[in-house]
C-alpha cells in the first residue's frame, strides 16, 4: 500500500493511493490523510484510486472521515480513477450519491 | 445390584470428567490473562462490578459482626478479667479469619451469582459461540478480566471489612461497656502483626481465585451437560455456583489457616 | 473438489453421545454462490452448520476448506479460518451489555488497529445496509427479535467476510423484511463475491436465493442441486417435502386422534 500526496495548488491536494486499501492498511495512512485535509487553506482534496486494486468497508469509512473533515470547512472531496470493484464497494455502502459517483459509470450492475 | 454399580460408576466418571474440565478451564483462564488487547478498561469495569455491588452489604455485615464480636468478646474476656484485650480479640478475629471469609461469602452471593448468571445467559443465547466464531477467545475476553479484577478487589474489600468491623467492636466496647478508647485501640495496635495481615491477604486472594473460577465455570458450561439451553438451566448453575463457591471458600480457609499458622 | 469449491463435505458423520445425527453427508459449497441447506426441524441442519463453522469438532477426512482438512485444524488455523467468515446465529446472539453499534465494533476492535471513529462509521454503514442505522445506539433488549437478527447480520458483515453463514434468516421476520434480507444476500454475492451458506426451512426464500439447495432428511442427504433440479426431482420424499404442508396436516391429525383415544381405541375403530 502506497500513499503519495501532492499539493497541486494552494487550495488543492491530490492524493495517489496504490495497492489494497483495507482494514490492515488504513491505520497507516489515515492520520496523514486527515492531517493534510486539515491544513490551512486546503479547500479541495482529490483522491486518485486508479492504482487501487481493492477497497473494503474500512477504506470507505476512511473516505467518509476525510469528507467530513473537508465539509466542516466547506471543502470538497473528489474521487477519481474508480474501477468496477471500488465503485461497487461504494455503491454497496449506499454512498454513491455522497461521493457524486456517476450512476452510469460501471457496466452491467 | 449391577445397575446400581453401573450408576455409581458412571456418576463417578462424570465427576472425574467434570473435574478435568474444570482444570482445563482454569488453565484457559490463566492463559487468557496474557492474551488479547485492551485489558485495562474491561478490568476496571469488572472492579466496579464486583466492588460497588458489594460495598453496602459488606459494610453492614462488617459492622454487625464487629459489634457481635465486641459483645461476645467482652463476655468471654470478662471471665478472665481481661476486658482490656477486647480490641485485640476483635481485630485478630477479623483480620485473620472473619474479614476474608465474610467478604468472600458476601461477594460470592452478590457478584459471583450475577457473574454466573450473566455468562450463563450468554451461553444459552449463543453469544459465546458468536465470540468463538469471530476468532475471539471467550476466556480472554470474558473471564480473565474478572479474575484480575477480583484479585484487586477482594483484598481491598477485605481491608474495608476489617476496618468497619474493628470500628463495630469499638462501638460496643467503648460505647456500651465503657472501655477506655485508648486501651481499645492500643490493644489493636500491639497485637496485630504483619503475619496476621499477610494471612488475611493470602486468604482473600485465594478466595478471589476460587470464586471467579467456580462461578465463571458454572456459567460457561450452563446447559452443556444437560443438552438443554433454557432459562431454568441458568438458575440451576447460578445456585450451584454460589453453593460450591461458598463450600470451597470455607475449605480453603481451613487449609490456608493450618498452613500459615 | 476443484478450484470452484470453497468447502467440501465428504461422508460427514456426527454424533451426540451415542446418537448419530448425521449420516455420510457429502456435498460441496461453490465459491461466489448461495448454498441453501434445507430440511424440517430436527433433520440435522443446525448440527451441519456447527461443523462448518468449527463449533463441533469434525473427525479427520470429512470436511475440507480449499483442500485443507478442517478436522485437523489447530487453534491458530481455526482462528485464521474464522477471521475469513461471518456467522449469523438464529437469535442474533448480540451481546446484551453493549449497544448495537458497539456490538458491530467488537470484531473490528479486536482484529484490527482501526481508530474508534473509523470503526464507528463502519458500524453505521453496516447497520444502514440492514436497515437499522437509526437504531445505532440502542441496546439489544430494546429491539424486536427481527431487528436483533438484522443487527446480528450487520455484525457478521463487519469484517467483510469471504464466507457468510446464516442460520434461519427469515424466521421471525415479516415477509417484506425477509424479502429485503434475501435481496441483501443476493447483492452481497454479486457485489462482493461472497460465498453464502443459508440454513432455512422456508421454501419460498430458498427458491428465491439459492444457487444450490442441499436437502437433509433425518440426518441423511436427501437431494442436492439447483432450484430447477430439486423441483424436478422424481424422488417421492423430495416431492413430499416440497408439498409438506399438505402431508403434515394429515400426519398431525392421525397422531392427534391417537393421543386422544389411546392405541387400544384405534384398534377398535379399525
Amino acid at each position: 500500500m502506497h500513499l503519495q500526496l501532492e499539493r497541486t495548488s494552494p487550495g488543492e491536494i491530490v492524493c495517489y493511493l496504490q495497492g489494497t486499501v483495507d482494514r490492515q492498511t488504513v491505520p497507516a495512512i489515515r492520520r496523514k490523510l486527515l492531517r493534510s485535509a486539515r491544513e490551512t487553506g486546503v479547500s479541495q482534496m482529490v483522491v486518485d484510486l486508479a492504482k487501487v486494486s481493492a477497497l473494503d468497508t474500512a477504506a470507505v469509512a476512511m473516505l467518509v472521515e476525510l469528507l467530513r473533515v473537508l465539509a466542516e470547512k466547506r471543502g470538497k472531496l473528489r474521487l477519481v480513477g474508480l474501477n468496477e470493484q471500488t465503485t461497487k464497494m461504494i455503491r454497496l455502502s449506499r454512498l454513491d450519491a455522497l461521493f457524486h459517483l456517476d450512476p452510469h459509470a460501471t457496466s452491467g450492475s | 445390584m449391577l445397575r446400581f454399580v453401573q450408576f455409581v460408576g458412571s456418576r463417578a466418571l462424570d465427576n472425574v470428567e467434570g473435574l478435568g474440565r474444570m482444570g482445563v478451564f482454569f488453565a484457559h483462564l490463566l492463559r487468557g490473562i496474557f492474551r488479547a488487547p485492551g485489558k485495562f478498561r474491561p478490568v476496571l469495569k469488572q472492579i466496579q462490578f464486583i466492588g460497588t455491588r458489594s460495598f453496602f452489604v459488606i459494610g453492614f455485615t462488617a459492622l454487625s459482626t464487629g459489634m457481635v464480636l465486641g459483645l461476645q468478646g467482652h463476655y468471654t474476656l470478662a471471665k478472665f478479667g481481661s476486658e482490656s484485650l477486647l480490641g485485640a480479640a476483635v481485630a485478630l478475629s477479623l483480620i485473620r479469619e472473619l474479614g476474608p471469609v465474610l467478604t468472600g461469602l458476601m461477594v460470592t452471593g452478590r457478584a459471583g451469582s450475577a457473574m454466573c448468571a450473566e455468562i450463563g445467559i450468554m451461553r444459552i443465547d449463543e453469544q459465546i459461540d458468536a465470540l468463538e466464531c469471530m476468532a475471539i477467545d471467550p476466556h480472554a475476553y470474558l473471564t480473565s478480566p474478572k479474575l484480575i479484577a477480583a484479585l484487586i478487589a477482594f483484598p481491598l474489600l477485605t481491608a474495608y471489612c476489617n476496618v468497619v468491623g474493628i470500628f463495630g467492636g469499638y462501638l460496643v466496647g467503648v460505647g456500651l461497656f465503657g472501655l477506655n478508647p485508648g486501651v481499645y485501640m492500643n490493644s489493636v495496635e500491639t497485637s496485630v502483626e504483619w503475619s496476621d495481615v499477610h494471612m488475611g491477604i493470602v486468604k482473600s486472594c485465594c478466595f478471589a481465585v476460587l470464586m471467579i473460577w467456580i462461578c465463571t465455570y458454572k456459567g460457561y458450561f450452563t446447559g452443556v451437560d444437560e443438552g438443554n439451553f433454557g432459562p431454568e438451566q441458568v438458575s440451576n448453575s447460578t445456585t450451584r455456583a454460589v453453593v460450591l463457591s461458598s463450600i470451597a471458600i470455607l475449605l480453603c480457609d481451613y487449609i490456608v489457616t493450618s498452613i500459615m499458622t | 473438489m476443484g478450484e470452484r469449491c470453497v468447502i467440501d463435505v465428504v461422508n460427514l458423520n456426527s454424533f451426540y453421545g451415542g446418537r448419530q445425527v448425521l449420516h455420510d453427508i457429502t456435498f460441496s459449497i461453490a465459491r461466489n454462490e448461495v448454498t441453501v441447506i434445507m430440511g424440517v426441524s430436527g433433520c440435522g441442519k443446525t448440527t451441519l452448520l456447527r461443523h462448518l463453522v468449527g463449533l463441533k469438532k469434525t473427525g479427520p477426512g470429512q470436511l475440507f476448506l480449499e483442500g485443507e482438512d478442517i478436522g485437523g485444524f489447530n487453534v491458530a488455523a481455526m482462528n485464521r479460518y474464522r477471521r475469513r467468515i461471518g456467522v449469523l446465529f438464529q437469535s442474533g446472539a448480540l451481546f446484551n451489555s453493549m449497544t448495537v453499534a458497539e456490538n458491530i465494533a467488537v470484531p473490528l476492535s479486536v482484529h484490527s488497529r482501526l481508530a474508534a471513529e473509523t470503526i464507528r462509521i463502519i458500524a453505521t454503514i453496516k447497520l444502514h445496509q440492514v436497515g437499522l442505522s437509526q437504531f445505532r445506539d440502542y441496546m439489544p433488549s430494546q429491539l424486536s427479535g427481527g431487528m436483533q437478527k438484522r443487527a446480528g447480520l450487520a455484525r457478521a458483515l463487519a469484517m467483510d467476510p469471504e464466507i457468510l453463514f446464516v442460520d434461519e434468516p427469515s424466521s421471525g421476520l415479516d415477509p417484506i423484511t425477509a424479502a429485503g434480507l434475501d435481496e441483501l444476500i443476493l447483492e452481497l454475492r454479486d457485489t462482493l463475491g461472497m460465498t453464502i451458506i443459508v440454513v432455512t426451512h422456508e421454501l419460498e426464500s430458498a427458491f428465491r436465493i439459492a444457487d444450490q439447495i442441499v436437502m437433509l432428511d433425518r440426518g441423511r442427504l436427501l437431494a442436492a442441486g439447483t432450484v430447477e433440479q430439486i423441483k424436478a426431482n422424481p424422488d417421492e420424499r423430495v416431492i413430499q417435502f416440497l408439498q409438506r404442508q399438505a402431508e403434515q396436516k394429515q400426519d398431525d391429525n392421525q397422531k392427534y386422534l391417537e393421543r386422544l383415544l389411546g392405541e387400544s381405541e384405534l384398534h377398535l375403530q379399525a
